[in-house]
């Protein structure tokens, strides 16, 4: 073994004659630096994934379980409490309900918000930015500040306990946003696109249709999930005007019926039904999120 | 970039237009609150499915129906939004015909505001006045009338684990509050968290309100609960001081501060905690292990208090309140109560639904229920002194919880500094 090390030793120099350019020592690929800051990121992620993992366990469990060991995957109760749940609540129509009011405020929102961004990002004009400043001033408008006013509202308009009221509430609410997000999102289009179909005789719609929509489509993707999640989720406005009645209330309003009188949850089955109640918001997510990433990622490109 | 491809686009809209045609149609089995069909009540309940009151009172309500052709709506909430979600439907004048809930700060400013009807002429009309029992009738009596028909009723007791107790060497419920603190040293060095409660919601009100009348007579405080006055009370301080007395001495599980309702029952089911002043409400719902080593029992004596027995609560804070929808329809309504104060389905409450009624035991007739620990509670009498239920004196609005919770939180604060922030909550 000593005398084959040498030998390979002595090769070496005959090597070096040939004068190979030196290879320059890779830098270790795990700095100090690096591994901290991926275990920063896999301490993030955990806070992230922890409650996920927590609600999705605990579905699947007894009561005491969830409470008793609410980090072990017994897996207790297997499917009875997200049937139980179903049954409980009437969820099947709860859920009807929701996608009801969360499809057609999402395309109401889009309706609406789709031609303002593209007028305001087409407009020059003092009266465009008026405008435009307007819709940014929606955001300073608090939430919960609007709900005696909406209420009042939806009893003149004689539309309280309906699901209808809700349908022009909420893209009206949803307005600041989507057009802000939009409006920008369409400036990035350029002019000459939009020159050149004029040219050949396209009109204002068609050019929206055919040039603005297909370009923004990821701003358009990004408005989607947003406000799927937001419309989705609301609670408070729909208790308030929609109100409880089995026939008509959302998944939202029909979960914290299981909040028992005075201290008496059942936290297994309000995980079932909890789990239940955001799976649309994740099928909608999985479907339309590489549009949501690359509209962001967009963005950042274009600072 | 990428584009959307036409079937997706065709997909998604045909997904819109599908839930669009749904919602359009089902529309039309929607409800209208405001409708004068005598032959449907309308009722928002705090008795929710899933829950042994809920399950019992939908099958009575397919039971009147049968008997009478009256059909009943019923529309749940939980305790936290119900009174919202009525004083909203209110002020379109669409509210339900009836509201199942409590008679509690939320709720008594109803009847004063005219959101609710006096329902007096109608509970003696109807013959109910004589069957109710008159501390149910005192307490939903208010100087406008009487608020609503008193129905259920509670006992709220501390529940004290006896196998818990065991372990830590401790072989009897404390009887003073001397003995309480040393059960809990034991319980502490045994690993077993001692006294579990609601620090962060409703349960630290109540329990403050528990403390105060250990050295409080009920005419002072139904004075202190209505209008303040903490710091002016010796015996209100003096209770404060108790409280935080237990707080320093670690009888309460730690970071008692922010635990809600639902944490305090759910850790004492759970077997992690060996005390808990919780109400009858709970019985039904204690796992069988839990239920068998539990004993119900008063809050322990405290040396030179008001009272010479063990402390607990009881109350009738749960009734039918009448709206003014509802007197529209006074003579379906008529039906429908005489129909829930009759002896069968009285009995069926105790027997089936395990509650304590607000009626008199020759009415109620001979019936027990099946849950031992509903057993138990009613064999408190005895035992314990009954304080006064601070509910009905505390003004709508005024909210204990925040600083309970605060105050539960830091150790070393005495009764003359949180007496202050108490009246504060008086000074609006």
């Amino acid at each position: 073994m000593a005398v084959a090390t040498t030998t390979t030793v002595d090769k070496e120099p005959a090597r070096s004659v040939v004068r190979t350019p030196r290879r320059r020592k890779r830098p270790s690929r795990f700095t100090p630096g690096l591994v901290g800051s991926y275990a920063l990121v896999l301490v993030y992620a955990a806070t992230l994934v922890l409650p996920l993992y927590w609600l999705f366990i605990s579905a699947f469990k007894s009561q005491l379980d969830a409470v008793d060991a609410p980090f072990a995957p017994t897996f207790s109760s297997g499917f009875d409490n997200l049937t139980r749940v179903w049954d409980l609540l009437n969820l099947g129509d709860a859920m009807l309900n929701s996608l009801y009011i969360t499809a057609a405020s999402l395309a109401v929102t889009l309706v609406i918000a789709i031609p303002a961004a593209y007028a305001l990002a087409r407009s020059q004009g003092w009266i465009a930015t008026l405008f435009e400043r307007i819709y940014a001033m929606g955001f300073l408008i608090p939430g919960f500040a609007a709900l005696v006013p909406t209420l009042l509202l939806a009893i003149q308009l004689d539309l309280f306990h309906t699901r209808e009221f809700m349908i022009l509430y909420l893209p009206a609410s949803a307005q600041p946003l989507a057009v802000i997000l939009l409006t920008q999102f369409m400036r990035t289009v350029p002019k000459e696109l939009e020159e050149s179909a004029t040219i050949d005789g396209a009109g204002r719609f068609r050019v929206l249709r055919s040039i603005y929509l297909p370009l923004t489509m990821p701003g358009i993707a990004t408005i989607s999930i947003l406000n799927f999640i937001s419309f989705w989720n609301d609670y408070l406005y729909t208790l308030v005007i929609v109100g409880a009645n089995a026939k008509v209330r959302t998944v939202q309003v029909a979960l914290p019926t299981l909040q028992g009188n005075q201290g008496i949850t059942d936290y297994a089955l309000v995980c079932a039904g909890t789990l239940i109640s955001v799976l649309p918001v994740f099928l909608v997510y999985a479907v339309l999120n590489r549009r949501m990433e690359s509209a962001l990622v967009q963005g950042a490109l274009k600072g | 970039m990428t584009r959307f491809s036409h079937r997706r686009l065709r997909l998604a809209a045909l997904l819109a237009t599908a839930s669009l045609a749904a919602g359009a149609l089902t529309a039309c089995s929607g409800d209208d609150a405001a409708d004068t069909d005598t032959q449907t009540l309308t009722i928002l309940s705090s008795f929710t499915t899933g829950n042994a009151t809920g399950d019992h009172f939908n099958k009575l309500a397919k039971d009147f129906t049968a008997q009478t052709g009256i059909a009943i709506d019923v529309e749940e909430a939980n305790t936290t939004d119900i009174a919202n979600n009525y004083e909203a439907s209110k002020l379109a004048d669409e509210e339900r015909d009836l509201v199942i809930l409590n008679l509690t700060p939320d709720t008594s400013d109803w009847l004063p505001q005219g959101q609710v009807v006096d329902v007096k002429k109608y509970l003696d009309e109807w013959g109910l006045t004589d069957k109710i029992v008159p501390e149910a009738m005192t307490f939903w009596t208010q100087p406008d009338g009487v608020a609503g028909f008193p129905y259920t009723g509670f006992n709220w007791p501390v529940w004290y684990n006896t196998d818990l107790l065991k372990q830590a060497g401790v072989t009897e419920v404390p009887a003073t509050v001397d003995d309480l603190i040393a059960a809990s040293a034991k319980l502490r060095a045994a690993k077993i968290p001692p006294m579990v409660l609601g620090g962060a919601e409703w349960p630290v009100q109540n329990f403050i309100t528990w403390m105060v009348q250990q050295f409080v007579q009920p005419d002072e405080a139904k004075q202190i609960f209505s209008k303040g006055g903490y710091c002016a009370s010796p015996g209100a301080v003096k209770g404060l001081d108790l409280l935080g007395k237990l707080r320093d001495d670690g009888v309460f599980v730690d970071n008692v501060q922010g635990y809600t309702a639902d944490q305090m029952t759910s850790a004492y089911f759970a077997g992690k905690a060996a005390m808990m002043p919780s109400g009858s409400w709970s019985y039904t719902e204690a796992p069988p292990a839990i239920a068998s080593a539990t004993e119900l029992a008063g809050f322990p004596v405290s040396a030179g208090g008001a009272y010479t027995k063990p402390t607990a609560f009881q109350g009738h804070s749960n009734g039918f309140f009448l709206s003014p929808n509802g007197e529209k329809k006074i003579a379906s309504v008529e039906k429908f109560i005489k129909f829930m104060y009759e002896q069968t389905t009285l009995q069926g409450w105790v027997s089936e639904g395990s509650q304590i009624m607000s009626v008199k035991n020759d009415i109620l007739g001979s019936v027990t229920s099946t849950q031992p620990l509903v057993v138990k509670g009613n064999e408190l009498a005895p035992k314990v002194d009954y304080l006064l239920l601070p509910d009905s004196y505390i003004p709508a609005g005024t909210d204990y919880a925040p600083a309970g919770s605060e105050f539960l939180g830091k150790k070393g604060q005495t009764g003359a500094e949180f007496c202050k922030t108490l009246d504060k909550l008086y000074q609006k």
